[in-house]
């Protein structure tokens, strides 16, 4: 039967479609069934066979048939899959073009996807109707108004497609998974069962092949999923001889997915792989199924796939899959699928997999390493020149040949190949004997760009890292189009400058060059920052380039400054005011002067903003800051060698500055460069947080015993004032709070709208004040702020 | 006489009864041997039934599922779950419940609450169960495997608490303590759970090709024991049964073949011995894996004579009263390695040092 129908009619869309669980979403073929070693990652994670080494590639996508469905299982580019190709679902696009077809190529596609994938169970339904009562016509109204695939069902009277579709329907509620992922399957064999019956029933009444190949996939999917592997086998050899294909069929390669499944199932591994290479290299739409899903167990399976090919093109897939998926013999594999199919345009993708693997081996540097946190690159890299020359010679053979769909890839990856050899005469002979070859004057071409990336890599190669590095060359790199074109010559750079650094033993300026200011800043090492003072002070080169961009100002001491300003807090955060001091008078007035200021010793009941009458609201910047501390401190003892009660004054100054500055106090930044909230939430693992792109983690002052210990003391001289004493015993009570919430057994979860309840050994503060204290104008007033105070009081 | 003092006086003689007579302390019970079953489709052939017969094993550590994330979608999924296929006799058997928890689950960026992974994995319990006919509330037990670190323990800690808090009060929570967690309880943590597992294996470095036994090597477990505190969990104790192969690829463990055996690898057209370890001479597919040319393997068996000179170190753990030794785990390579004699062997002389 053919299909003819006049388009007519506005092809409006369809606006009341239902969402429809993705009719023919993609399932693995066969469930992986093997038992995970205890305390090994949990099977049934879907990932690459293989890893790739991390690291950088020069290689832009472009070069290559991105498109390809077969790119992603053999190249690495990181997010770029992820984000832009990955999200490209082959299966949905394959069937729909394939309908579309089988119409003539007269329905829109988007259409098609309407009525096979969205529309509801009602409305095919309606569509059936339709089919009976409006043949010949394209008037079908709402909800199919100018729908072109619902105009040529209807129009030719294909009562069989929409019988079809809701045969489908049926199916699909059986194999996709709708309960949650955390309840195994219903069991529904019965059913199952019942559906097969029917569909064989339905797949020997109708007349078209198109129609029966896609009843046989159902009812052998069916029986696949039912546990039933024979029964699928046998359907699909009963069955398969009542198609006659003109036209080969998608569907042809789904259903044999589930017959590889099946013989998985029995155990027929070698038969299952050849059948999975076919769709492998017939079926885009069932690639990744194919790949994932190809195992072979022993040399007998391997035997058995390769005895079963039937020419060289099936052979070289085979070996092109082994290649792909376990790289033990990448280089073999790829000579034999070569000698069997040269012209295989895999075997690009391959070749730039393969160079892929050898540039993460070889352009990196230990800062390469540890950005990527790969230490056992180094190991690798013992084998990996006898690896590159190795492959050289065969790509230098293929190129020579001219065998193979995409000679110019080939002959620029020989180029580049050199320049990981760092054979530099070498690859500029091969590239400029490749641009004589191409478009003048299309510099945008691509293999001009991907050329200048090249060149631009084997420039930064070449950059003396000896006694002095080269800034003024790498400045002049950095300024090259191909340089802002492709964002990882700029990391390869910086591990580049970092490496120099470390081998002049200037630790810092290579934390700084890699991991910028974080780096520093978050978890600061004092001798770090003292070797850094060091060079500024001598003026060295280094460090003026290394911290070029981050100190603006044109007498190049901010970086100096807030390096001081790092070691004076560093010193004051690990209880040496004194000489956190000497550090801070050692930073240049001018410098001191423009420190921001902030308000460490304001009294505040809640945690987040001040809430009543100061004591003292002074502004300082942190030199003062330390300046204040020290005098109050020194105020302190005079006053309690006097017995005096201003004594109580001071120490509870001195708890309010330590306390206000430090995690859970406003004023923070006095002490910190950086106060992560999301911490809160694992207050138990500080002070030293994890936190990405920085060298060492963030350090935060989660320790408050230093201002409970002045709240203490300040409780020993407080003797006249009640009030006052009330304040001070709510003070350590927050002390108290906040060292229980740092505990591993603590119970309460940050933003919880339950009250927090410290265990007895953490509330005596609380409970004191409540007890003792609880008419004084200070206590009431602080229940009225604090609803946990309040409900401590109940 | 006040009633204050009544009390106080109570208490004394309690106190006094209690230090007198030891025996009013859980009376030691022997230690009755019991396996893991860590496959995805549980059917017991007749020969395991039969072992677990002869080691008059009633009790079975069935793994429900494993949970991780997606590595797609970074999504906290479960994976493998079980699937009944035979429940013949299974009504003899006592099941316990065990999920495996990759420490991912718990690291930094999770948008799942502790509460919401409890419910889920008891979601799970009730699917996985039901196909033995139970109910959440009729176990007795479920057990955890999380290897957790400094950066997860207080999410894990958490998830614990809310999963002992959704239990029913007859359920009790037992987790895994690894020999670093049973070493160093102060750095660690203890987990919130009823009782621990003290796992007995993966004593030595798996990446490291120079090792000599990762799976279990006596000099590398005695550290552990030496001046370890008393855990302050009752603990059972689990032993390993099981084989790997360990295979090495530019000086870098490259991939783990299970379940191995001595005379899978004597074919000397493909393999030859070099020192410990076993040089692939030629390419080859093993166990699901593609070897290559100059790869070197490392057989780790768990068997009897490497199980037996530990004995007096796994003696002298404290264990609790009704302890357990547990098994991982139960297939026909585990069952042919280990004869029943010597899992009485053991639970014997463990129990004649508990003065059983």
């Amino acid at each position: 039967m053919r299909y003819n129908k006049p388009i007519q009619g506005t092809l409006t869309r369809l606006k009341r479609f239902f969402w429809w669980p993705v009719l023919l979403a993609g399932l693995a073929f066969f469930p992986d069934d093997k038992a995970p070693g205890k305390g090994n990652a949990p099977t049934g994670a879907c990932s690459k066979s293989w890893e790739y080494a991390n690291g950088y590639t020069f290689i832009r996508p472009d070069l290559l048939d991105i498109r390809s469905a077969y790119a992603p299982y053999l190249l690495d580019w990181g997010t770029f899959y992820r984000d832009s190709f990955a999200i490209i679902d082959w299966q949905k696009k394959e069937n729909v073009e394939e309908w579309a077809d089988r119409f003539c190529g007269l329905p829109n596609p988007v259409d098609v996807e309407d009525v096979v994938y969205k529309i509801g169970n009602s409305d095919l339904q309606y569509l059936d109707e339709l089919t009976q009562r409006k043949r010949g016509t394209t008037d079908l109204g709402y909800p199919f108004t100018g729908n072109t695939f619902a105009e040529c069902i209807v129009y030719n009277g294909c009562s069989d497609v929409v019988d079809y579709l809701q045969y489908a329907r049926v199916c699909e509620a059986y194999v996709i998974r709708k309960a949650s992922k955390w309840r195994l399957q219903p069991d529904n064999k019965v059913a199952m069962q019942q559906l097969i019956y029917k569909g064989k029933g339905a797949l020997k009444d109708t007349k078209s092949y198109f129609l029966r190949m896609r009843y046989l996939y159902q009812i052998v999917r069916l029986a696949h999923y039912a546990g039933e592997p024979q029964q699928a086998i046998d359907l699909y050899n009963d069955l398969m001889p009542m198609i006659e294909f003109k036209k080969s069929s998608i569907m042809f390669y789904w259903t044999l997915g589930h017959i590889a499944g099946a013989l998985q199932q029995q155990g027929r591994f070698g038969e299952a792989a050849y059948r999975y290479s076919l769709i492998f290299r017939y079926c885009s739409s069932k690639r990744t199924q194919a790949f994932e899903s190809f195992k072979i167990r022993d040399d007998n399976d391997w035997n058995t796939a390769l005895n079963l090919c039937k020419n060289d093109g099936e052979r070289a897939t085979l070996f092109l899959m082994r290649a792909g998926k376990y790289r033990s013999t990448f280089l073999a594999d790829m000579e034999a699928a070569y000698e069997a199919d040269p012209g295989n345009p895999q075997l690009t993708l391959l070749l730039a997999s393969e160079v892929q693997y050898l540039e993460k081996l070889l352009l990196r540097t230990p800062n390469t390493d540890r950005r990527f946190n790969k230490q056992t690159l180094s190991k690798r890299e013992r084998g990996a020149a006898d690896r590159l020359i190795l492959f050289q010679e065969f790509v230098r053979k293929v190129v020579k040949e001219k065998k193979v769909a995409d000679p110019m890839v080939w002959r620029c990856m020989d180029g580049y190949l050199e320049v990981i050899a760092k054979d530099l005469y070498a690859a500029e002979h091969t590239f400029q004997n490749i641009e004589k070859d191409l478009p003048k004057g299309d510099q945008d071409n691509v293999y001009f760009r991907q050329i200048e990336i090249w060149r631009t890599l084997a420039e930064m190669n070449q950059l003396d890292t000896g006694a002095r590095f080269d800034y003024s060359r790498a400045a002049k790199i950095r300024k090259y189009r191909s340089f802002k074109d492709h964002p990882d010559l700029s990391l390869y750079m910086q591990d580049m400058i970092a490496a120099y650094y470390e081998g002049k033993s200037q630790t810092g300026l290579s934390i700084l060059t890699v991991y910028g200011p974080n780096g520093v800043f978050m978890n600061p090492s004092i001798p770090v920052i003292d070797q850094m003072i060091q060079q500024a002070n001598q003026g060295n080169e280094d460090f003026f380039q290394a911290t070029a961009i981050y100190d603006t100002s044109s007498a190049r001491t901010g970086m100096l400054a807030r390096l001081i300003n790092l070691k004076a807090i560093t010193l004051l955060n690990r209880g040496y005011p004194e000489a956190a001091l000497l550090v801070g008078a050692s930073m240049r007035e001018a410098d001191a002067a423009i420190l921001p200021k902030y308000s460490p010793f304001r009294e505040s009941i809640l945690d987040r903003a001040p809430q009543f009458d100061p004591v003292d609201s002074i502004k300082v910047s942190s030199v003062e800051f330390v300046k204040k501390l020290i005098e109050y401190e020194q105020l302190a003892k005079a006053a309690e060698a006097l017995n005096q009660e201003a004594a109580a004054r001071y120490y509870y100054t001195l708890g309010l500055g330590y306390y206000n500055t430090s995690y859970f106090g406003y004023e923070w930044r006095l002490r910190d460069t950086y106060r992560s909230g999301y911490n809160w939430n694992r207050l138990a693992q500080g002070p030293v947080f994890p936190m990405v792109d920085t060298y060492n983690g963030n350090y935060e002052n989660t320790d408050v015993s230093k201002a409970l210990s002045y709240f203490q003391k300040a409780l020993e001289f407080s003797k006249e004032d009640v009030n006052f004493t009330a304040k001070i015993i709510f003070m350590a009570a927050r002390c108290e709070q906040k060292m229980w919430f740092c505990q591993p057994d603590c119970t309460y979860l940050p933003g919880s709208k339950l009250i927090a309840r410290p265990p007895a050994e953490y509330f005596g503060y609380y409970d004191a004040l409540l007890r003792q204290f609880p008419e004084t104008e200070f206590t009431q007033q602080a229940i009225r702020e604090c609803k946990w105070l309040a409900a401590y009081q109940n | 006489m006040n009633i204050n003092w009544f009390l106080k006086l109570a208490v004394a003689a309690a106190v006094l009864v209690l230090g007198i007579f030891p025996g009013c302390t859980p009376p030691l019970k022997p230690v009755v041997p019991a396996f893991y079953y860590w496959k995805t489709t549980f059917s017991l052939s007749n020969l395991e039934r039969e072992y677990l017969h002869q080691i008059h094993s009633g009790q079975l550590f069935l793994k429900f599922a494993d949970i991780g994330r997606n590595p797609v979608t970074r999504e906290i999924e479960p994976f493998s779950l079980l699937q009944v296929t035979d429940t013949f006799n299974a009504q003899t058997l006592h099941f316990v419940p065990c999920f495996f928890i990759t420490n991912n689950v718990f690291e930094a960026g999770s948008q799942a609450t502790p509460a919401w992974l409890a419910e889920r994995l008891l979601e799970t319990v009730a699917s996985v169960g039901g196909q033995f006919g139970k109910k959440t509330t009729d176990w007795t037990e479920i057990q955890i495997d999380c290897d957790w670190t400094s950066s997860t323990r207080t999410a894990y800690f958490l998830f614990l608490q809310q999963l002992k808090k959704k239990l029913s009060p007859q359920t009790i929570l037992t987790a895994t303590i690894r020999l670093h967690q049973y070493k160093n309880p102060r750095q660690t943590g203890v987990p919130p759970v009823d009782r621990g597992v003290l796992m007995c294996y993966n004593t030595g470095d798996i990446d490291s090709e120079t090792a000599t036994n990762s799976i279990f090597s006596l000099p590398d477990a005695v550290p552990y024991f030496q001046n370890a505190v008393s855990y302050p969990l009752p603990l059972d104790l689990a032993l390993p049964v099981f084989s790997w192969a360990l295979v090495y690829r530019d000086a870098a463990l490259w991939r783990i073949i299970p379940e191995t055996d001595a005379g899978s690898w004597s074919d000397t057209t493909l393999f030859a011995p070099s020192g410990t370890m076993i040089q692939v001479k030629k390419a080859t597919f093993k166990g699901g894996q593609y070897l290559s040319a100059g790869d070197r393997i490392r057989l780790e068996i768990s068997s009897p004579g490497m199980l037996r000179p530990a004995i007096p170190l796994l003696a002298g753990v404290q264990l609790a009263a009704d302890a357990r030794l547990l098994f991982y785990h139960l297939d026909s390579a585990a069952i042919s390695r280990f004869d029943p004699t010597f899992i009485q062997e053991l639970c014997d002389t463990i129990n004649q040092s508990r003065g059983l």
